[in-house]
């Protein structure tokens, strides 16, 4: 058996992985709250079957998508790319250029599953991961990619 | 800023900051999947409670027909009660997460409908058994001879139109109930994968 604080030293660790794929998929602060038990939990239940052949992160980012993606959540608000001054800023944080929150918006406009090829992309991974990872064959993730960017670019130069 | 570079700041400045809660591990799951775990244990609870009743009701009731029907209650309640505690300790909350997504997405798609079929199948076979059943202790109750109340065919012929008319509101009642708490969450997943499965 894991031991918990192993598990819980690799979490916290990691943990910025777990709030990014909850803030780029929920934004009601309840479904936060549960999401975030509930990926701690999934992963703690399936951290003996990690066997190491991927990096901690990547098996967490994995752990992350399929339990948000299968989860039950409200209904999601997606603020139009028009109503960029609507977006609420928490105390505390940076107060982030219009450029980033640009591209916050439009990804967040994305359907769920190019919102998740895009964000592993952008994270560094290679398309043959992202294949592995999502389950899509290798040259549908590129061509979905390739429309993706396409899209995204579009978007920031309208701005 | 080239796209790469917004995301990183994007990432720093935003994503990656911290989502009220603390790094402590829950014991129980609020995933649909231990939902319908749960409601397995209420079914399996509920069961129990009525074979126990039906039980009591064998020792009040003297006229054979209606100990007949009950000893039918209580064999189905028997077969009813062992088919959900088996759902219920077959239902696995961890999801098979060390698969893809798609595979993920599936596995819970597949996971629910086939438990609500499930559920709408009992229904089906129970309703008509339990409006039977009720209408004959009604009827023993009422009228202290059931075997008399039986000879008149206009009885057995509400008795009849009775489970007829009460087994499909039953069932679509069920399918109504399974609807209203996973319908979203199952359009939502089925969404999900046609998009995953939907040619370039």
């Amino acid at each position: 058996m894991a031991s918990e604080r192993e598990f819980t030293n690799l979490i916290e660790e990691n943990r910025g992985i777990i709030f990014k794929v909850i803030r780029l998929y929920v934004n009601h602060e309840e479904d936060e709250r549960d999401l975030f038990q509930e990926i701690l939990f999934q992963a703690w239940r399936s951290y003996p079957n990690f066997k190491g052949q991927s990096k901690f992160s990547t098996w967490l980012y994995r752990v992350g998508l399929n339990t948000v993606l299968t989860f039950k959540r409200r209904p999601q608000l997606v603020v139009p790319h028009e109503d960029l001054s609507l977006l609420k800023v928490s105390s505390g944080d940076k107060i982030p250029s219009e450029e980033t929150e640009a591209l916050y918006i439009a990804i967040r406009e994305l359907n769920e599953i190019d919102r998740m090829i895009v964000t592993l992309h952008l994270d560094g991974y290679e398309n043959e991961e992202i294949a592995e990872i999502s389950g899509l064959t290798k040259n549908n993730t590129a061509v979905k990619l390739h429309r993706i960017k396409e899209t995204l670019t579009k978007k920031l130069k309208a701005l | 800023m080239e796209l790469g570079e917004l995301w990183k700041k994007l990432d720093s400045d935003k994503l990656s900051k911290p989502v009220l809660g603390a790094v402590h591990i829950q014991k129980k799951s609020k995933h649909p999947v231990q939902k319908l775990k749960n409601a397995y244990l209420w079914t399996t609870g509920f069961s129990l409670a009525f074979l126990i009743g039906f039980v009591v009701l064998f020792f009040l009731f003297d006229e054979t027909i209606v100990k007949a029907g009950l000893v039918f209650m209580i064999v189905s309640y028997i077969f009813f009660f062992a088919a959900n505690f088996s759902m219920y300790r077959k239902v696995n909350v961890v999801l098979p997460i060390d698969q893809s997504l798609k595979q993920a997405l599936e596995h819970t798609y597949r996971f629910i409908t086939d438990n609500i079929r499930f559920q709408e199948r009992v229904a089906l076979f129970i309703y008509p058994l339990a409006a039977a059943s009720g209408f004959l202790m009604g009827g023993s109750a009422g009228s202290g001879n059931v075997e008399k109340m039986l000879e008149v065919k206009e009885v057995i012929l509400i008795m009849i139109i009775t489970s007829i008319v009460l087994t499909p509101i039953g069932f679509y009642l069920t399918r109504w109930m399974y609807k209203v708490s996973y319908g979203k969450c199952l359009i939502e997943l089925k969404a999900l994968i046609d998009e995953m499965e939907r040619p370039e």
